[in-house]
Order: structure tokens, then C-alpha cells, then sequence
């Protein structure tokens, strides 16, 4: 400024008194010096009301240690101090009306403390101005609400995020899956043509054999010592195809290949089933005719192995593919005889519960580690050496109860043995709705 | 049963399979048979043959390029419903099958791959009810016999 005379102290002092922000004045002991229009209108009291009373009577409000060491402060240091909205959001209890709302609240301030001094330069007191900021604090708590709620839809979709890749997952899963089957059930139509001959002709082979050693046997027998001098040579080509052990060999080794040929028509079939590819009716059948049977097919491979004991319970024939669900029990039995040492055993448990039946095979084997227990049902998961287990049993097993839909559950312990369990329903609840709807129908 | 009266009694089969491997091993598992064998690698084939011999029993693969096996079977039914026919199938397409049993033109199926005695007893079977259904027919015939 350069024209100070122009500007009176009246002037100035009305000025500060109509200034749209609160002009304090106080001395050391907080006494009141001055006080603006701004703080008459917010507290309801006249300037002569407020001036020569403390700032803690007129405003008790006031936090009055605090007031008191930044007022000493000021004074002592002569230097500004600061507080604002976000450290103290209502200093003086005003009330203001809110922008937007037009709902009156607590109004927010900023205020500064300033050295004042008097004519001669000695610290006179203590200015304070307070500024009105209940906009800036409205808008900013709303910047931050708004935040938050970003925040909190952020994290929503995260974890929408997550399903979807779980979804994801498990579609590539069951894609992956259908992909398998559909290569299984080509691979397995294109190996049967190949079997079937091979079979046959080594069952033929064998026929073959048959014939031509009986021939061989009976030129031997015709041949006297006369015509075996007169042939040297039929002996020594005899000793050097070690006709003798050939001879021997040649039925283990068609037994072998045979056992080799059933092998992987097992193994297809297997395939072939565990991709649905073939179909089957469904009907009304004795669950434990079909264990019985199924323990005939494979008497063979158990009984050497376990004793077998059967606790049938009381239950009616229940509505399946039969064929399907032997294929259930002749893996779990193929499995627990598998599983068995010495004294091995295997009980065969039926009955009826949760309006269904149940048939379990319990083994007293070597058990299944926990860590595994959850990838028995996976295809292709064995721990049995190649040519034992295709690890297709359980998967196989596993989805044809679930087609039937019912549960298959396992429990083990370790070295003590495992119980599967099936659980199937009386009958099949979609072939009782078409039962029912057309009822309805008629 | 009387083996004297089989041994007199001779039927022509006919095997089509357009796979020359599995032919031949047919031709080995029935070499021992009172049967004279008829070998096809086609559906064309086998209607030409059918048409120069008298046939009572075709095998036949239900795949086969041109023209597959039902419709070889069904065209042979035509002509002569005394003829036996029996279905080989890769796979067990159900529907195909259970088609072709309730159209009465193959008397049954079999799946490769098959068991020996099973395709035995099948063929077996077909011409035991072949010379019934034959008598039924032609009761002149079971005279002169
Ligand atoms: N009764 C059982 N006792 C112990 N382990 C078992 C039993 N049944 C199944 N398992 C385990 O589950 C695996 C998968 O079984 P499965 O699907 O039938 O395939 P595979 O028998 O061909 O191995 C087996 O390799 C074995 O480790
Ligand atoms: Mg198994």
C-alpha cells in the first residue's frame, strides 16, 4: 500500500469487522480484545458481550489447555500456528447449513493463531481467524465416502473376478474332459477292429500249434533209428532250434500274449464306458444279483486273495442300468482285493437309508494316504504298477453312480483299510417326472 | 445232436468286412466247419455274390465305406428272408442295433472284439433256426430229407 492516509483505522476496523471470516483478538490470558460481525452471528452474542471475557467463558466449548499452549506458543515463538478441519472439525461450536443437503450440522474451521503486535512493537496478544470450511470438508468427506464405496465394489469384483475364474476353470476342466472322452471312445473303436483279429487268430495259432505238434509227434515216433542215421542233419537242426524248450515255451508264451489281449480290450472297454458311449436301458434290478454275479467274473482274481463275506440286508430292486452298476461293484471289489495282504478280507455291506439303498465294500488293506484320498476319483490316478491299474476305475465308477444320482463316498485310514460306499436312490427322479407328467396328462 | 446228419449237411456263409485282416481270421476261427466260405471286401461285392450262390449266413461289419452293413443287411433281407444275417459292430451303437433286431433283418449282433466260442455259438445258433424256419416253410423238403 502506498496511500496509507487515504485509509482510516475506522475503516480498517470496520473492514475486519465485516470480513466473512472470524477475527478474534485475545491477549496472553486469553482474554477477549476483539471480537468480528462473523463470530457475533455464529455464537448469537453481541461484540460488547464477548470483548473482556475469556475465550473459555464465552466459548467453553474451547479445549482449554490446548487453546492455552498454542496461544503461550504463539506468543513465546511469534510465529504462526495452524489447525485445521481434519484435526479439529468443529473448534467453535457454530453451526453452518450444509451445500447440498441444505440440512444444517456442525460447521468445520480452519483457524490461525498470529502474533499482534502494538504500536511499539511489544507482543500485544494473539490474533485468531477463523475460517469457515464446512464446503471444502463436505465435499472432501464425500470424495472419501465415495472412495470407500469404490473400494468396497473394487474388492466385490475381485472376488466376482475369482468365481469367474474358478468357472472358468472348471469349464476348461469339464471341456477337457469331454475332449478325453470323445478321443477315447474314437481311440477304442479304431483298436477293436485290430484286437478282433488279432484275438482270433491267435486263438487259431494256438489250434494250429495243437495239430502240427501232434504231426510232428507222430513223424517222430514213425522215424526208427535206421532213417535217423540215414538224416543227421534232422538231429542237429533239432538241438539248434532247441526244439525242446521251444516246444515248452510256446504255450506260455501264447498264454501270455492272450493275457496281453485281454489286457487292453479291458483297458478299452473300460475307455469306451468311462465315455459314455455306450448306452443302456434302464431297469428294475436285484443289487445283490448283480454283486453275486459280479463276485463270479472275478472269483478268479479274489479268492486266493481275501475271504469274502457278504451282509446283504433287506432291499428291494431299485431302478439302474445293471450292467453299469456291476461295473461300480467290480471295481471296488477289483480294487479291495488289490489293496489286501495276508488275512485278507473283504465284507460286502447293503442296506437301506435315506430312502435309497446302499451297498458298501470294506477291505481291511493297506488304506489310502490322506493326501491322496481326494485324487482316487481322478482319471488316470493309480499307484498300482503298469498293467495292474489304468486309473480309470474309480473316475469310471464315480461318474455312473453320479448318472444314477447317487454318491460314492470313501473313508480310510491308513493301514487298516478303506470303505467305499454307494448310495443310489429307489428310483430315478427324472423318469418319475415323466411319469408323473404324463399322468397329469392323460 | 446227430454229428452224422452235420456232417452231411454244408452251408454257405458269406463274411464281408472291408478290413482283409479280420476276414482271414474269420476264415481260420471257421476253417474247421462244415462250411463253404463266401469272402467279401464291399457291400457291391457281396450283392454280387449273393446273387450267383445260394447263401444261408452272412457276417457282416456294420462299417464299412459306400456301403455300410445295415443296408447290405437289409437289401439281402429283401431278397431272401431265409437268410441269416448277423451284424459285427466296433462299437455297441444301441440304437442302430436295436433298429436293425426290431426291422427282423439281422438276427443278431456281435461286437468286436469277439470271443471265439461266442461267434461260434452264434452261427451255430442262426442255422439251427435257419433249417427250422426252412421246414416251417417248406414242409416238402423235411420229406425228402
Ligand atoms: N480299496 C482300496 N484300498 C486302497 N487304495 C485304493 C482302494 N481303491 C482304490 N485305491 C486307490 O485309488 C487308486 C485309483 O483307483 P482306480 O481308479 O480304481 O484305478 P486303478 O485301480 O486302476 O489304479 C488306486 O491306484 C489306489 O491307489
Ligand atoms: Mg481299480
Amino acid at each position: 500500500m502506498t496511500d496509507n492516509k487515504a485509509i482510516s483505522r475506522e475503516t480498517l476496523e470496520s473492514m475486519l469487522k465485516a470480513i466473512n471470516m472470524g477475527v478474534l483478538l485475545v491477549d496472553h490470558d486469553c482474554k477477549v480484545l476483539f471480537s468480528n460481525h462473523f463470530m457475533s452471528i455464529n455464537s448469537g452474542r453481541s461484540a460488547e458481550e464477548l470483548v473482556g471475557r475469556t475465550l473459555f467463558e464465552v466459548f467453553p466449548e474451547l479445549p482449554e489447555v490446548w487453546t492455552r499452549q498454542k496461544i503461550n506458543s504463539v506468543v513465546t515463538l511469534q510465529n504462526f500456528a495452524f489447525t485445521s478441519w481434519q484435526q479439529r472439525p468443529h473448534l467453535f461450536n457454530f453451526e453452518s447449513t450444509r451445500p447440498i443437503s441444505g440440512l444444517v450440522g456442525h460447521m468445520y474451521q480452519n483457524c490461525t493463531f498470529f502474533p499482534v503486535q502494538d504500536a511499539d512493537g511489544g507482543s500485544l496478544g494473539v490474533g485468531l481467524a477463523i475460517s469457515d470450511t464446512t464446503d471444502t470438508a463436505a465435499r472432501q468427506l464425500e470424495l472419501t465416502h465415495l472412495n470407500e464405496l469404490l473400494e468396497e465394489e473394487k474388492s466385490a469384483q475381485a472376488l466376482l473376478i475369482a468365481r469367474l475364474e474358478e468357472a472358468q476353470a472348471q469349464l476348461l476342466q469339464s471341456e477337457k474332459m469331454a475332449a478325453i472322452g470323445q478321443l477315447a471312445a474314437g481311440v477304442a473303436h479304431e483298436i477293436n477292429n485290430p484286437i478282433g483279429f488279432v484275438c482270433s487268430n491267435v486263438n487259431s495259432l494256438r489250434r494250429y500249434l495243437v495239430d502240427l505238434f501232434a504231426l510232428l509227434d507222430a513223424y517222430e515216433q514213425a522215424s526208427d533209428e535206421k532213417h535217423a542215421q540215414a538224416h543227421p542233419e534232422l538231429a542237429a537242426m533239432r538241438d539248434k532250434a532247441d526244439y525242446d524248450f521251444m516246444r515248452q515255451d510256446i504255450d506260455e508264451l501264447i498264454v501270455e500274449s492272450v493275457e496281453g489281449l485281454d489286457r487292453v480290450t479291458r483297458i478299452v472297454k473300460d475307455l469306451r464306458e468311462f465315455s459314455h458311449v455306450d448306452s443302456y436301458e434302464w431297469q428294475l434290478a436285484d443289487l445283490h444279483k448283480g454283486l453275486d454275479s459280479t463276485l463270479n467274473v472275478i472269483w478268479n482274481e479274489i479268492k486266493f486273495k481275501a475271504q469274502v463275506i457278504k451282509r446283504y440286508g433287506d432291499i428291494e430292486p431299485i431302478e439302474c442300468m445293471g450292467s453299469q452298476i456291476n461295473q461300480v461293484f467290480l471295481n471296488l471289489l477289483i480294487n479291495a482285493s488289490h489293496a489286501v495282504g495276508v488275512d485278507g478280507e473283504i465284507i460286502i455291506n447293503s442296506g437301506r437309508e435315506d430312502g435309497g439303498v446302499f451297498v458298501e465294500v470294506v477291505d481291511n488293506g493297506h488304506g489310502i494316504p490322506l493326501d491322496i484320498q481326494n485324487r482316487i476319483f481322478e482319471p488316470f490316478f493309480t499307484t498300482k504298477p503298469v498293467g495292474m491299474g489304468s486309473g480309470l476305475g474309480l473316475s469310471l465308477s464315480y461318474s455312473i453312480i453320479v448318472k444314477h444320482h447317487g454318491r460314492l463316498t470313501v473313508e480310510s485310514e491308513p493301514g487298516r483299510g478303506s470303505c467305499f460306499r454307494a448310495w443310489l436312490p429307489l428310483r430315478q427322479p427324472q423318469v418319475q417326472a415323466h411319469a408323473t407328467s404324463a399322468v397329469e396328462g392323460c | 445232436m446227430n454229428t452224422t446228419e452235420l456232417s452231411e449237411k454244408r452251408y454257405t456263409v458269406m463274411l464281408v468286412d472291408d478290413e482283409e485282416s479280420i476276414l482271414n481270421s474269420l476264415r481260420r476261427l471257421l476253417r474247421g466247419k462244415p462250411y463253404d466260405l463266401l469272402l467279401a471286401t464291399s457291400g457291391a461285392q457281396a450283392l454280387n455274390l449273393f446273387e450267383l450262390h445260394p447263401i444261408d449266413l452272412i457276417v457282416c461289419d456294420a462299417r464299412m465305406p459306400f456301403m455300410d452293413g445295415p443296408t447290405l443287411l437289409r437289401e439281402v433281407h429283401k431278397r431272401d428272408p431265409h437268410c441269416m444275417n448277423i451284424l459285427l459292430t466296433g462299437y455297441a451303437d444301441m440304437s442302430m442295433i436295436t433298429q436293425a433286431l426290431s426291422d427282423g433283418y439281422i438276427f443278431r449282433y456281435i461286437s468286436k472284439p469277439w470271443k471265439d466260442e461266442e461267434l461260434q455259438l452264434t452261427l451255430d445258433e442262426a442255422l439251427e433256426m435257419q433249417c427250422v424256419l426252412r421246414e416251417r416253410d417248406n414242409p416238402k423238403k423235411l420229406i425228402s430229407e
